[in-house]
Order: C-alpha cells, then structure tokens, then sequence
C-alpha cells in the first residue's frame, strides 16, 4: 500500500515512469474490461487510452474511499459506456419479452471454459443487451443503476439482461 | 448441468470467470496515452500569457477612474463658481472706470420715479388750477446753453466740475461695501449643475456622489 501511495503522488508530480508503472499494473486487468463492452480489440484499446488519459488527470480526486482499482475500473466503465452512447448502440433498446421466462431452461456451468472464449460470446451479444449483461452480471449494478447509467428504463434493462442470458445460455448448451 | 449452479449463481460465475484475466494490449496504447498527458501538460508553459494578473489591472483601472473622476467633478464644481467671483470683481472695479458721483446721480435718477406723487398727491394739483405748474413755464426762462449744460451735469453729477476731477482720482472704494445705501449687492446666481453632478459612479473603489 505504501508502494501504491508514493507511486499516486509520483504520478501527481506528473512524473512519467510512475505513470507508466500505474499503467502497467492496471492495463491488462482493464483491457478486459474495454474489451466486454466493444467489440473487437482495436476499439477496446482506444477505450482504455482514453480511460486512462482521464485517470491520470482526475488521480487528485482519488481520495482512497475505495481501492485504487475499482476507482480505476469505474472510470474504466464510464468510458466504455460513454463510447457506445456515442455510437448510440441504446438507440431502439427496448422490452424484449420472449426473453423472461427462460432463466430456468437448461442452466449451463461456465467452469473450466477459458475468459477469452466467454468473451468473444459476449461481445457476439446484441450490442444493447451486451453493456445490460456486463454491468448487472459482471460488475454487479443493479437494473436501477443500470437504468440511469445507460439512460433506460429499469423494465428495459432487465428485459435486456434475460435476452443476454438467454442467448448465452444457448450458445452455452451449444458448445457443450 | 443443474447441479453445477448448486454453489454459485450463473452472476457469480461469471464474475469468478473475470476476476483475474487479463490481456497484454499492445505498446501504441501507452504512446498515445503518453502523447495524450503531453499535449495536455504542454498548455501549461503557454498559461502564463493567459494568467495575465487582469484583477489586479482592474482594481488599478478602478482606483484611477475614481481618482479622476472625483477630480473631474471637483473641477467642474470650481468653474460653476468662478463666474460669480468674477462679476463681484467687475462691480468693484467700475468706480475706476466711473465717476462715483455720477453713480449716486444715477442712482438718484433711479429713484426719482419713487419720489413720484402718490395719487393722493396727484389728485390735489388736478383740482387746482393749470397755471401753477412752472416747471413747463421755466425751461422758457432759462438759457438753452444753460439747459443744455445743466441737463448734461445733472446726468453726471449734482456737483460742480471742478470737484468732479478730484474726486475722480481718488475713488472711495469703501462705498461699495454693503453698509452704502446705493451698493447692490450682487445676487450670487446659482451654481451652474454640472452634467456629471447626478451622475453616480458605482466603479470600484470611485466616489459614490448623490
């Protein structure tokens, strides 16, 4: 911790080794992340340069309420997120109900399958339902959260998450 | 396939998938990333320019109009006053110019009308006869040089010739004082407002005026 402290004040003083340090630690973690909300790598590399362009100069404003790394992830999202608003991917999401009663159909265990094959299933998700299932599944907001952050209703996100899972599940039982 | 969400829900292995993955994202994004923090620490140097101290500028700026226009009015308020001291001057300096015989003549003059008869007064020679008033009788008498002459002085002055020259070069200037019936004194007319007298400055540190 007291690592991390003086390499946050090395950061501070604009120094850039302590940046390029910080980067290293975080970038592969976050790239991950940018690469659950986009679609291919290219696009998820300009998210995580813009997301830590924001870091660096929003690093005064971390005031240690929370580990580094969530405040650095959330940053990390709040970028994504508004990456994809710009390319208006929410434009038309709506209630989709073919989806909700389908929890219960054949749940199927994700052990064992390897993170990149689990993400190249999400990002061959709906463009809409893919940030739904991210934020409520991965990231553990819940549908109001998601709602006011994606600028839907709390009926559309949860209709979104059940069209995620749904379509997950299928592709799941597929594979298996 | 049931029995393996008997310990963890679909979220939590999800979320147990991507606890620790990572990706290697290749050496261009730090460039840009170092690119990015260049440009903007870059504007930095440039502030200065922009830092230009305009508060204190403003605050100097806002002395001075108040400084001078304090002394804008002050100024003003003088020129309204000096005509009245100037037309005093005048008034002193006209027995120089006049005799001062000639001025109580012509205040005499002046004040004949108030020796006037009174209808009282005016009324008594018009139920008396005609051939009492002389004054229309005497000037028939009298010579026309002589008239003329007396006409001529009476403008001037009741008194001899000869006394006029000398009293001339020495003008009692203690006539003019207020005491002397015949000094007027001069009505001090009143001060000329000058345009910026309601006008209230509200500038910074400036005189505020009602």
């Amino acid at each position: 911790m007291e690592k991390e402290e003086q390499l946050i004040q090395a950061c501070l003083q604009k120094d850039r080794n302590a940046q390029r340090k910080l980067y290293q630690a975080y970038a592969g973690r976050m790239l991950v992340v940018c690469s659950r909300y986009t679609q291919n790598t290219a696009e998820a590399e300009d998210v995580l340069q813009e997301a830590f362009i924001k870091i660096f100069q929003n690093l005064d404003k971390f005031r240690g309420e929370s580990s580094l790394g969530a405040w650095i992830k959330r940053i990390v999202i709040n970028v994504a997120i508004n990456h994809i608003r710009a390319q208006q991917h929410f434009q038309g999401m709506s209630d989709v109900q073919e989806y909700e009663n389908q929890f219960t159909d054949g749940l199927t265990s994700i052990e064992g399958i390897h993170f990149q094959d689990l993400l190249e299933m999400i990002r061959k998700l709906p463009k809409g339902c893919q940030s739904v299932f991210n934020l409520y599944a991965i990231e553990g907001y819940q549908h109001k959260e998601i709602a006011e952050m994606l600028n839907i209703t709390e009926g559309t996100s949860k209709s979104q998450y059940a069209r995620a899972r749904a379509i997950l599940q299928s592709q799941l039982s597929v594979n298996s | 396939m049931m029995n393996d969400f008997t310990n963890n829900s679909f979220e939590e292995q999800w979320q147990k998938a991507f606890d620790d993955a990572s990706l290697t994202p290749s050496d261009s994004v730090w460039e840009k990333i170092e690119q990015g923090l260049s440009i903007e620490e870059t504007p930095l140097p440039q502030s200065p320019k922009n830092t230009f101290p305009w508060s204190y500028f403003g605050a100097v700026l806002a002395v001075l109009l108040g400084v001078g226009s304090w002394l804008f009015i002050q100024e003003t308020q003088l020129q309204a006053e000096e005509p009245v001291e100037i037309q005093e001057k005048q008034v002193i300096k006209m027995p120089e110019s006049t005799h001062s015989t000639s001025v109580i003549a012509q205040k005499e003059n002046v004040r004949k009308p108030l020796n006037l008869p009174t209808k009282a007064n005016l009324a008594v020679p018009q139920k008396e006869e005609v051939p009492e008033e002389q004054p229309n009788v005497l000037p028939e008498e009298i010579e026309p040089e002589r008239i003329k002459l007396a006409d001529s002085i009476s403008t001037l002055s009741p008194l001899p010739v000869k006394k006029l020259t000398g009293s001339f070069q020495t003008p009692p200037v203690e006539i003019q004082t207020e005491t002397t019936p015949y000094y007027e004194p001069t009505k001090p007319k009143p001060k000329k407002n000058s345009i910026l007298k309601n006008v209230k400055i509200s500038v910074g540190i400036g005189t505020y005026q009602h």
